[in-house]
């Protein structure tokens, strides 16, 4: 920035650039100036492609006055040179700039901006204030807020012993009308009791309960929570915290209740599976679907789950008859297992058909390309 | 002078291509713009100088409209004619 290019230097970079001599450069810029000298001499104006222009102008004599006498002088009509840049060299100039555009402004923000500009020394005292005012705001605040959440949590501990009564109420209600929806279309006597009692710990968490149980928590848990609200009211006197910490302990129903099915596959799955049952569950899953229309069509995923003296390997025997089909198993759970070796046990996984990969079992190919799978999963660690 | 007449003089006073005359002087715009863009002053004895001045961004106001407007900045390539050159304008 602010350095004199000279001619040789410019002569030496344009040489670089182009691959000639270095002489031949330096004699070239040197001769382009004279001749564009020469030219202007002449009183032409002279256009360089890609350069700029340059014009004889006319300059009128006018009066000036000296600075340091300030006595009136007369300065004599003249020519001088302008020099107007040719398109491509002002843009490659500008190249920097090129993304800016001039932007129209609203009327009163800019004010504020210069405003703050010039006095840094006024906003650092704003800000100085401002986070003085609010420190003294926040010790108030959160000695209330930690009485408050006491008290709540105190509710909290009460109610929490509560909804897992209402929890159980709730599982045993799903029970019931699981078996009463069954119980209806088994007027026709395909389905036998065997059936009810095998698949409802299958079933239970896939199909009815989480739509069942979410209704049943719509209606009863409102009453728990009018029954909170108003005592507390009474005592603080700040609403909209109370019906923000209402809606966290109603998330918090909701999230336990959630997590009290999802629970309910693992426990209940495993003694289905490994009584060597499978096949029994899968045929008898089938129906079911049918008979209760609401049901997702697509048939249910099966699980298993993972444990010290069972592996995917194990786990792709019992299924598929083929202890060579386990990476299927693990690419299917790819997003959960780690290095196929270091399963945690109790892991459950999703136990795909093999038809979704287009495997037939008793293809010798397709068993060796399961081994090249499970070699380029194990090469990825 | 035009831009033709120019190139072909060059050629032949310096006894090379008309080719190479063109890529030459489009080499030192490309450099002479770089150089202005680093605001870099490119002197040349007994011509001028050519000089970047920056104009810094500003805020102006539309003389129908009203509206003000935010200016980007940009730099302008001012050339200052060398005191023989000016001379020989003038003499």
């Amino acid at each position: 920035m602010d350095n004199k290019i000279t001619v040789s230097l410019l002569a030496n970079i344009l040489s670089q650039t182009t691959g000639k001599s270095r002489k031949l450069c330096e004699d070239f810029i040197r001769e382009f100036f004279k001749l564009a000298a020469e030219s202007i001499e002449a009183g032409e104006s002279l256009r360089i492609k890609g350069f700029g222009t340059f014009k004889v102008v006319d300059v009128e004599s006018r009066t000036a006055v000296n600075v340091n006498s300030g006595e009136k002088q007369e300065i004599p009509s003249h020519k001088k040179v302008v020099f107007t840049p040719a398109k491509e060299m002002a843009s490659a100039i500008n190249a920097p700039f090129a993304e800016f555009e001039t932007v129209e402004m609203d009327d009163e923000i800019p004010e504020d901006i210069f405003i703050e500009r010039s006095d840094p020394e006024e906003i650092a005292e704003a800000q100085s204030a401002a986070i003085r005012h609010i420190e003294t705001e926040v010790p108030l605040m959160e000695n209330e807020e930690i009485s408050k959440e006491d008290n709540v949590s105190n509710e909290r501990l009460e109610l929490g012993s509560d909804e897992e009564m209402d929890d159980d109420n709730i599982s045993l209600e799903a029970y019931s009308i699981e078996e009463a929806n069954k119980q209806t279309p088994e007027e026709s006597p395909e389905e036998s009791p065997e059936a009810t009692t095998e698949d409802t710990p299958e079933n239970i968490p896939e199909n009815t309960p989480e739509d069942i149980p979410e209704e049943d928590q719509n209606e009863e848990i409102p009453p728990i929570f009018v029954n909170y609200e108003t005592p507390a009211k009474s005592r603080f006197g700040v609403g909209f915290l109370l019906g923000a910490l209402s809606t966290l302990l109603v998330c918090v129903v909701i999230f336990m209740l959630g997590c009290f099915f999802d629970w309910w596959p693992v426990n209940f799955g495993n003694p289905f599976k490994t009584n060597g049952s499978i096949e029994n569950v899968a045929t008898t899953e089938q129906p079911v679907p049918e008979d209760e229309t609401e049901v997702i069509p697509e048939q249910e995923p099966v699980y298993d789950t993972v444990s010290t003296t069972r592996y995917l390997t194990t786990i792709s025997r019992d299924h598929y008859g083929d202890y060579n089909f386990w990476p299927y198993i693990y690419i299917e759970n790819e997003s959960i297992l780690g290095h196929p070796d270091r399963i945690t046990p109790g892991t459950r996984v999703v136990v795909p058909d093999l038809s979704k990969y287009g495997v037939d079992v008793n293809n010798p190919e397709d068993i060796k390309e399961a081994k090249r799978k499970g070699v380029e999963i194990y090469a990825r660690f | 002078m035009d831009n033709k007449t120019f190139l072909e003089t060059l050629s032949h006073r310096l006894d090379i291509s008309l080719g190479t005359v063109s890529t030459l002087v489009e080499a030192l715009s490309g450099e002479v713009a770089r150089q202005a863009g680093n605001l870099d002053q490119i002197v040349i004895p007994g011509f001028g100088i050519f000089e970047p001045r920056l104009r810094e961004e500003r805020v102006s106001v539309h003389p129908a409209s009203g509206k003000r407007l935010l200016v980007p900045p940009r730099i302008y390539l001012a050339f200052k004619q060398s005191p023989i050159l000016k001379q020989k304008i003038n003499s």
